[in-house]
C-alpha cells in the first residue's frame, strides 16, 4: 500500500507542476507529423517513435525529479521509512507518466490506418512493450544522471545529453573501436541496437533479441540507481 | 534515565573533511536537547545523523527505545509546495500508514492547534514564512514520534510566531516527547532546553552522560585565556579531568579552556592559586 501511496503523491505532485506539458506536447506532435504521410512501413516507424520516446522519457524523468524538492525529498523517505522504496518509486511513477505516450506511440497509427500492411493485436502488444522498456531505460538513466549531478541542472541536462547521444550511436560506436575494445559497447544503454534492429525487420518478433537485453539492462540499471541514490544521500 | 539514542564514536566525513569526528552523545527519553554552534559547525549533519537521514561514516547510532525507531523531522526552511497543507499532511501521514480516518482527525486537531484551520486549503506555496514552519512541524509530529529533531525551528520568525511555536515544543516536551533541536535563540534554550551542547570544529561539548544531564540548563560556556609559567604547562593540563572543565589547549605560556559557568570560579581560583594570570574570559551564552 506504501508504494500506491508513494506512487499516488509523487503523481500529483508532478501533474500539479505542468513540468509534463513540452515533453508530452512535442511528443504527440511528432507522432502527427510523422504519421501525417500514409502508408508507412510497420517496424521502421515503430523503430523511431520508440527511439524518440526513449529521449522523451528522459526528458519528462528530468523534470520530474526536479519536481520534488530535496528537503521535501527527505521527508518523504522519512515518512516511507525506506529510501529504496522511495527510489524505485520515483522511477516507477516517472515511468508511469510516460505510458500515454506508449500507448499513442503504438495505437495511434493503427487507428489512423498510417500503416502499409495490417498490425495484429499480438504484434502490436509486443512492440508497445518495446516502447514501454526504453521509456523506462529513458527515465532510469534520468534518474541516475540527477542524482549524481544532484541540484546542477545545467551538467545534469549536458550528462544525459552526453549519455542519450552515445546509447542511441552504441553500435556506431562499437564498429569504431578497436576488435578488442569492442565488447566496450555493450555497456552503453542499448536504445540503439533495439532501433537498429527494428528498422532492418519486417515483423515484431524478428526484433525480440535486443529487446530482451534491453529489458535486462534496465532491471539492472534500475537497480543499480537506486542503490547508488540510497548509498550517496547517505 | 533511559537513553534512546546513543551516538558511539560518529564520524562524518564529506569530501575528506571530518564535519564530525568521534562524537559520542546519549539521548535521554523525554528530554530537550539544543545542539548550538555557529552555521556550518556540523550541527544539521548531526541532526541528520539522529534522525536516521544520515549515516555515520564511522562509528554507530542506535536506538534503544521502540523498534523501528519514531522519529520525526523538522527542517529549517519548508519547501513551498503545490498541496494544501490538509493534502500535503494526509499524504504523508498514509504514506507512513496512518489510518485514514484516525489521521484526517489528527490532522484538522493539529491544524487548529497551531491556528491554521483557515489555510487549510490554501496551497502551502503562498504560505508565509511561520505558517510553513508550523506545516513542517505538523508532518513531524503526526504520528506522534518517540523523539522529534528540530532544526532551527525559529529561524526569521517574528516574535508572535516563535512564541505560538516555542508554547507548542512546550506541551509536546509535556507529553513526553523527546526533543532535540539546534537553534540560536535564546529563548528556546532558556525555555526549553534540559540540556545544551556545542558543536565546534566538528567535535561536541558539553557531554555529560553521567546522569546529571538535567542539571546544565542555559548558555553557561565560559572562555578562557590564561598566561601561565612555561615550565608548569602539565600541571595546568590535569585541570581536564577537574568538573567543569571541558577543553584545555596548553601551549608554552598560554592556556585555553572552555568551562561550564556554574564551575568557572572555582577552576579560575584554581588557576590564579597555581600562579596563573587571567588574560582573557569569554562567556558564550550571548552567541548562543
Amino acid at each position: 500500500m506504501s508504494w500506491i501511496r508513494l506512487v499516488n503523491y509523487q503523481l500529483l505532485q508532478f501533474s500539479r507542476s505542468y513540468r509534463y506539458f513540452t515533453p508530452m506536447a512535442l511528443y504527440l506532435i511528432v507522432l502527427i507529423w510523422i504519421y501525417s504521410i500514409i502508408p508507412n512501413p510497420v517496424m521502421s516507424s515503430y523503430a523511431a517513435t520508440a527511439i524518440i520516446l526513449y529521449l522523451i522519457s528522459s526528458w519528462l524523468g528530468l523534470n520530474f525529479y526536479f519536481v520534488e524538492p530535496e528537503v521535501q525529498q527527505q521527508l518523504t523517505i522519512m515518512h516511507a521509512r525506506s529510501s529504496i522504496h522511495y527510489y524505485w518509486s520515483r522511477m516507477l511513477t516517472a515511468w508511469i507518466t510516460t505510458i500515454p505516450l506508449s500507448l499513442a506511440a503504438v495505437y495511434f497509427p493503427m487507428i489512423r490506418g498510417a500503416f502499409k500492411r495490417h498490425v495484429s493485436i499480438g504484434e502490436s502488444l509486443f512492440v508497445l512493450y518495446g516502447h514501454l522498456i526504453l521509456a523506462l531505460l529513458g527515465v532510469v538513466l534520468a534518474a541516475f544522471l540527477y542524482e549524481w549531478f544532484g541540484n546542477r541542472f545545467i551538467s545534469t541536462i549536458g550528462g544525459l545529453l552526453l549519455l542519450l547521444t552515445l546509447s542511441v550511436c552504441s553500435s556506431v560506436i562499437g564498429e569504431a573501436l578497436p576488435a578488442w575494445l569492442r565488447p566496450l559497447a555493450w555497456l552503453l544503454p542499448p536504445a540503439g541496437f533495439v532501433m537498429e534492429r527494428w528498422n532492418t525487420v519486417d515483423t515484431a518478433v524478428e526484433g525480440a533479441g535486443p529487446l530482451l537485453w534491453s529489458t535486462l539492462y534496465t532491471l539492472v540499471a534500475m537497480a543499480g540507481t537506486a542503490s547508488f541514490m540510497r548509498w550517496h544521500r547517505k | 534515565m533511559e537513553v534512546l539514542v546513543s551516538l558511539e564514536d560518529v564520524t562524518k566525513r564529506f569530501q575528506w573533511r571530518d564535519v564530525l569526528n568521534q562524537v559520542n552523545l546519549s539521548i535521554h527519553k523525554g528530554e530537550a536537547l539544543a545542539i548550538v554552534g555557529v552555521n556550518g559547525s556540523g550541527k544539521s549533519t548531526l541532526l541528520r545523523l539522529i534522525s536516521g537521514m544520515a549515516s555515520p561514516t564511522s562509528g554507530r547510532i542506535r536506538y534503544l527505545g521502540e523498534q523501528p525507531a519514531r522519529i520525526g523531522y523538522v527542517p529549517d526552511r519548508f519547501p513551498k509546495l503545490r498541496f494544501t497543507a490538509f493534502e500535503y499532511l494526509r499524504h504523508m501521514g498514509l504514506i507512513r500508514g496512518l489510518d485514514q480516518q484516525k489521521l484526517d482527525s489528527r490532522i484538522r486537531e493539529l491544524l487548529e492547534l497551531v491556528r491554521l484551520t483557515n489555510a487549510g486549503d490554501t496551497q502551502i506555496r503562498y504560505f508565509s514564512k511561520g505558517m510553513l514552519q508550523k506545516v513542517g512541524l505538523i508532518q513531524a509530529v503526526l504520528s506522534e514520534p518517540e523523539l522529534l529533531v528540530l532544526d532551527e525551528p525559529l529561524s526569521g520568525l517574528d516574535e508572535h510566531t516563535v512564541k505560538e511555536l516555542v508554547e507548542l515544543l512546550r506541551q509536546l516536551k509535556q507529553q513526553g516527547m523527546t526533543l532535540v533541536f539546534a537553534c540560536h535563540e535564546n529563548v528556546l534554550l532558556s525555555s526549553l532546553a534540559d540540556r545544551i551542547m556545542r558543536v565546534k570544529q566538528g567535535s561536541l561539548y558539553v557531554d555529560q552522560t553521567d546522569g546529571e544531564w538535567s542539571a546544565v540548563r542555559g548558555p553557561v560556556l565560559v572562555m578562557a585565556t590564561v598566561r601561565i609559567h612555561a615550565t608548569g604547562v602539565t600541571d595546568y593540563l590535569s585541570l581536564s579531568n577537574t568538573k567543569g572543565v571541558l577543553k584545555v589547549d596548553g601551549s608554552d605560556s598560554v592556556l585555553k579552556l572552555i568551562v561550564e559557568a556554574g564551575e568557572s570560579d572555582a577552576i579560575l581560583k584554581e588557576l590564579l592559586s597555581k600562579g596563573g594570570s587571567i588574560v582573557s574570559l569569554t562567556r558564550s551564552g550571548g552567541d548562543l
